[in-house]
């Protein structure tokens, strides 16, 4: 079966054919600005895990900190035994 | 132009079309399952044991405190009634085999590098000396 095409109607098909080329090349051209900031989210991701690894090595330290409190123990029982020796009112 | 052309042509160019949006969104996919993996062990284990540390400091800046305004509490009576005591008089005995007897001022003047203060606000224990 052969197509008999009116001059005008191949026109419009070649318009319709440029028309398609130019979204084509658009729709690359987005997805290609779409894929690069994905691709920035995904480098400072990355770096945030980084950056929390690193905060949880410092915030690994707090127990060890922490552990001073039992020698605030040891150093008010010495001051009340000062204070008592003293004759100090001892808290 | 002939008309199979312009329907290959048409044919080539939904193909190229339908390509180039699976490529992309295949590509998309695979950064934001990248994305999700990161953000899921950050959230999940690093978070986590920071905020499991983190909730120490609240509950243990709260004992710190109280202990420490205790402590700061009872220490100036203790250092004003220590100030006014009388500082030791003994007289000096320079005896070489008994170095560890001799009155903080006896070391004091037997080293003039290190003078040592038995009292006062500047006061400091003397380094390498046992009380």
């Amino acid at each position: 079966m052969v197509l008999a095409l009116a001059t005008e109607e191949i026109t419009f098909w070649q318009a319709t054919l440029v028309i398609g080329a130019i979204v084509i090349v658009a729709v690359v051209a987005l997805l290609g600005l779409l894929l690069y900031l994905v691709g920035s989210i995904e480098a400072s991701v990355r770096r945030l895990g980084g950056v929390a690894q690193g905060v949880a090595g410092n915030t690994a330290n707090i127990k060890v900190a922490l552990a001073v409190a039992d020698s605030l123990d040891e150093v008010m029982a010495e001051a009340r035994l000062h204070a008592r020796l003293l004759g100090v009112g001892a808290r | 132009m002939s008309t199979g052309l312009l329907v290959t042509l048409s044919v080539v160019e939904i193909v190229a079309l339908v390509a180039v949006l699976a490529l992309f969104v295949m590509l998309i996919t695979h950064r934001l399952r990248s994305i999700t993996n990161t953000l899921g062990q950050v959230s999940g284990g690093t978070i986590s044991a920071i905020q499991g540390d983190v909730f120490l400091v609240g509950a243990g800046a709260a004992i710190l405190n109280r202990k420490l305004n205790a402590i700061a509490g009872a220490l100036p009576a203790i250092a004003e009634k220590a100030e006014s005591l009388p500082s030791p008089q003994t007289p000096a005995k320079a005896s070489p085999q008994t170095p560890a007897r001799t009155s903080p001022q006896t070391r004091a003047k037997a080293s003039p590098q290190a003078p040592a203060k038995t009292s006062g606000s500047g006061w400091r224990p003397a380094v390498g000396s046992s009380s």
